[in-house]
């Protein structure tokens, strides 16, 4: 009964982990920003809710993969601004196919860090 | 009067000028940039702005611009435009995953808000390079409602002349001349379909929602590709559907392939393309396009 439990617990907490994942495609979507020396993250759902788990992959101007950080659980992330020149490709993967991107081009860049 | 100086000083004064409009020619205005979304805007934004507007759609021939995943350089080039032509009603995904200038961005179907058609359909599937996606949501291939084109195309006509007030009366003169042409095509569909529009018809793919409603048609969609031979469960689906829908006619987005065609031939189902024209059409431009479609239509609906 108890190892039944623990798989039993394991597989509950799982499906509370991947539970926001949508059943559709096309509604995780991403979105990000400049915030002094970092560029943040956030994740969103349908409904006001976020993916709790995913990747984040960062991408340069050449599709060069730059960083891959991990969302927290509560659908954020962020990473720092480095080597920001050609602008970033931000794709959130939280599995099963499920995936979304923002770019950040050098202009949105220059924008947002001349108005801080 | 006759003095040698004052005649000299006539003269001088009047090369003088000569020479300076020689040299200093009036500096022609460059055309507008103006980026757009789909091949529709970028025929209607060509028609009206003529030479005054040099109008870019990068998204390659190959792909269907409602799915076209944009790089960094081609968000920043239509950040850069001077005007931004969108089609609205969801229509091209990439929209919602960057920023555009709003005090440059044209929403061309805003002005028909509430003739937008909402989908139900949730299903998700995959072809070509753009991977897996849904047809859900907003329909969005309003043009092909030829009078909905022509409110998108008074849209851009009136984004333009905001742009270049100069201009407005070569833009203004030109959308009726578009205007004319694109009711025209309106009026032949609706010559032909309303004749015999209760003829039960298949799309092949769910983008047909607008011409369905403003043509009065009897239609359903499957998702078969123009490309591709149809799979046992597609051929199953549209078996299921033709047991309640008694078709002989399917409307393609592009020529099926011949095994596609031997299959519904099968079901005595006969093919006909009716191109929405979303992207670039290797042959001819959006007008000789929609004439071939309606030509297409013809044997429908005799």
């Amino acid at each position: 009964m108890r190892p039944l439990s623990i798989v039993f617990g394991i597989s509950l907490l799982v499906l509370i982990l991947i539970g926001s994942i949508p059943s559709i495609a096309h509604q995780l979507s991403v979105f990000a920003w400049v915030e002094g020396n970092s560029v943040l993250v956030e994740a969103c759902l349908p409904k006001g809710k976020h993916p709790k788990l995913g990747d984040v992959l960062v991408y340069d101007g050449e599709d060069q993969l730059l960083l891959k950080t991990r969302l927290l659980p509560d659908g954020t992330s962020s990473f720092p601004l480095e080597n920001w020149e050609t602008g970033f490709r931000i794709v959130l993967d939280i599995g099963h196919g499920h995936r979304a991107y923002w770019i950040l081009t050098p202009y949105d860049i220059q924008q947002q860090r001349d108005g801080q | 009067m006759n003095c040698p100086c004052v005649r000299c000083l006539q003269v001088f004064v009047l090369f003088a000028f000569i020479l300076i409009g020689v040299a200093c020619p009036v500096t022609a205005t460059p055309p507008l940039n103006v980026y757009v979304v789909n091949y529709p805007l970028k025929y209607f934004a060509e028609r009206i702005g003529g030479d005054d507007v040099k109008v870019t759609l990068p998204v390659p021939a190959d792909v269907d611009p409602v799915y076209w995943t944009p790089s960094i350089a081609d968000i920043a080039a239509y950040q850069q435009a001077d005007l931004i032509l969108i089609n609205g009603a969801g229509y091209a995904k990439w929209i919602n995953t960057v920023s555009l200038p709003r005090s440059k961005t044209v929403d061309t179907s805003r002005g028909f808000k509430d003739k937008y058609i909402t989908v139900k359909e949730t299903t998700t599937h995959s072809h070509g390079a753009e991977g897996e996606h849904a047809h859900e949501g907003l329909a969005f291939t309003t043009w092909l409602d030829l009078t909905l084109a022509a409110n998108q195309a008074q849209a851009v006509a009136e984004a333009l002349s905001r742009k270049r007030p100069q201009q407005k009366n070569q833009f203004i003169a030109n959308y009726q001349s578009l205007e004319k042409d694109l009711l025209a095509l309106d009026s032949r569909i609706k010559a032909l379909a309303t004749s015999n529009n209760t003829v039960p018809i298949i799309f092949s793919h769910p983008v047909y929602e607008y011409f369905e409603i403003a043509y009065g048609l009897d239609g359903k969609s499957v998702h078969w590709e123009p490309g591709e031979t149809p799979m046992p469960s597609q051929i199953a689906e549209l078996k299921k559907i033709h047991a309640t829908h008694q078709v002989n006619w399917m409307i393609w987005e592009g020529a099926p392939t011949q095994s596609a065609r031997n299959v519904l031939e099968t079901m005595g189902i006969q093919s006909a393309v009716f191109d929405p024209c979303g992207n670039t059409p290797t042959e001819g431009d959006f007008l000789t396009v929609m004439q071939q479609n309606v030509a297409n239509l013809d044997p429908i609906f005799r």
